[in-house]
């Protein structure tokens, strides 16, 4: 007996051995391109650093000049506002879709993947598309316009109108995320609920406010912390759409580092900026990481 | 008088998905259709929806734009080489989850989740100098490696789920037949894994295949991938150097693989959604 679980023990650590031998590759990896980098960013916002030059320790004088410089709070500023309307609007959105997805329509499938195309595709190729389509001289949407009487409009090159075209195109690009946690959560709800709520005498609302609401919150609430993390760090589209003009209007926190990193070569401070957008992710993001491990790999 | 609700209930129905559908596919189909017409077609202002098709786009695509074909193939190399880096990576950090797993690893799957929630812009801000100084910038291994990286914590988690799903009393009874443990992986776990495997290449294929930012910081003229080209093409359109047309049919080529795996894959896509939902 005792000789069994001294077999069993060796067995197991063997086990747990051979399993971090596995592990090792994928972890390293990891830890060099993305954990290394990230404490070096760290300490790299203590310094002075540009491209080319030896670093240059500057306490926290990074941190004073972001937070003195009031590019940098409106463009976080700017980027909540941002996150805040794409979210909520691609929630309302993708639910609706979801919802009505679920009633069955002939050619489900094909429907489906129309609707989902948007999230597979390159920010190059959407600016393509909709810098064609908001275009000001041959865009088909000002011409739309032009056929219900109304002007003309500067949708990348107007400020408010620019803001507003780069969440539009964000949503439009983004609302298939939704729809692909929301739409299957959906169908797992028994019909026989809809079913019992409709004999009880509930109308439609009704059964949506206490059935389906309920029943999806945890999707819900899942997909709005990790849509608002990915939105929060957007960059490929707004740059490709509008290079964060006009006059800045666009300028979303991920375009101000950009800006300051790879177009001023200020290193430092590029990597200040990256240690804000990495507090206000992780701030955001905890509850979900946690969940994420337990559903994935358990306790 | 009732079944006259539910049908006036159903088309309503019907007009909402169609623009449902239109909204979100409309502004595709309407590039790729254009990518076919003439440019004074594409340049009418009324919009034209009944065209000759042409294939002049294409023609001056192929004639005049041969750095866009180079582009193509670099994103091909980059997409299969980061496909192969992950295939190499995450299955055996997925078995290791999946069929050794000890409470020793709890922290190992914590670290795993969490450098997926760092963004790429932010780790390319210290990466770029060293980057620079081993004069890896403008190479496709630098580019497979950060698309591999960022995909390893997805693909892993996927893959897990995949071998989760196959009843370890294969292993068990492999065992028995007088395998070890690895030619019992090899003759019985790969085999049932290929699903898996399929879906996490598809999933890192899409975001190397796509991406625009790692391309636009670190990939210069050797290794210039499509969607960078798209974009420099659609800066010429604009300034008046180079037709609408050429660079919709451009994006339409770029589109194709991703329209064929949209298509063929969505039941997939939608049943895993509980991993779609880790995705960028």
């Amino acid at each position: 007996m005792n000789q069994y679980v001294v077999v069993a023990n060796n067995k197991q650590k063997k086990d747990i051995r051979l399993g971090f031998l596995l592990l090792s590759p994928a972890l390293a990896v990891l830890t060099l391109f993305i954990c290394i980098p990230g404490i070096m960013a760290a300490g790299l916002s203590f310094f002075n650093y540009r491209l080319g030059q030896t670093p240059q320790f500057a306490g926290f004088m990074n941190y004073v000049y972001l937070f003195q410089n009031p590019d940098f709070i409106i463009s976080i500023i700017r980027n909540l506002i941002f996150v805040c309307i794409v979210v909520l609007l691609q929630l309302i959105l993708g639910l609706a879709v979801s919802l009505l997805l679920a009633k069955n329509f002939k050619f489900q499938k094909f429907w489906v993947a129309c609707l989902l195309t948007p999230m597979a595709i390159s920010p190059a190729v959407a600016s393509v598309i909709w810098r064609y389509l908001l275009n000001y001289n041959i865009g088909p949407i000002n011409y739309l316009l032009g056929l219900i009487g109304l002007p003309r409009a500067q949708w990348l090159s107007h400020p408010i109108l620019a803001f507003a075209s780069i969440c539009f195109v964000y949503i439009w690009q983004s609302t298939p995320h939704i729809i692909i946690a929301l739409y299957p959560a959906r169908l797992t709800i028994p019909e026989t609920l809809y079913e019992a709520a409709y004999i009880d005498g509930a109308n439609s609302f009704q059964s949506f406010r206490h059935i389906t609401l309920p029943l999806l919150k945890p999707v819900i609430i899942i997909m709005t912390i990790f849509r608002i993390m990915i939105s929060f760090r957007n960059f490929g589209l707004v740059w490709t759409l509008t290079r964060g003009g006009p006059n800045n209007a666009t300028e979303l926190a991920s375009i101000f580092l950009y800006n300051e990193g790879f177009r001023y070569w200020r290193f430092g401070s590029a990597s200040a900026v990256a240690m804000v957008l990495v507090l206000i992710t992780v701030f955001i993001s905890i509850k979900y990481i946690k969940s994420m491990q337990q559903s994935t790999f358990g306790a | 008088m009732k079944s006259n609700k539910i049908g006036i209930l159903r088309i309503f129905e019907w007009t909402t998905l169609l623009l449902f559908v239109l909204g979100a596919f409309g502004p595709i189909l309407m590039i790729i259709i254009s990518s076919f017409k003439q440019d004074k077609d594409i340049f009418s202002y009324v919009p034209k929806l009944f065209f000759k098709p042409v294939f002049d786009n294409y023609e001056q695509l192929f004639l005049e734009r041969p750095d866009f074909f180079n582009a193509l193939l670099n994103s091909v190399i980059v997409t299969i080489g980061a496909s192969l880096v992950i295939i190499l990576l995450c299955i055996p950090a997925a078995y290791a989850y999946s069929r050794l797993y000890s409470k020793k690893f709890k922290l190992t799957s914590f670290y795993v989740i969490l450098v997926r929630m760092f963004p790429p812009i932010i780790v390319m801000v210290p990466l770029y100098p060293i980057i620079r100084n081993l004069a890896l910038n403008d190479t496709y291994f630098i580019l497979i490696i950060l698309y591999a990286t960022f995909e390893i914590s997805i693909s892993t988690m996927l893959l897990k789920a995949f071998l989760d799903d196959i009843p370890k009393e294969l292993d068990e009874q492999a065992c028995i037949d007088g395998c070890n443990r690895f030619t019992a992986f090899i003759y019985i776990i790969l085999p049932a894994l290929a699903p898996g495997i399929i879906a996490a290449v598809v999933y890192v294929s899409v975001f190397a295949w796509n991406d625009f930012t790692f391309a636009f910081l670190v990939s210069g003229t050797a290794t210039k991938t499509t969607p960078i080209l798209i974009m420099e093409m659609q800066g010429l359109v604009e300034e008046g150097y180079l037709n609408w047309g050429t660079v919709f049919s451009a994006s339409f080529i770029q589109l194709i693989p991703i329209l064929i795996f949209i298509f063929l894959l969505q039941q997939k896509l939608v049943k895993g959604f509980t991993l779609g939902a880790v995705k960028g």
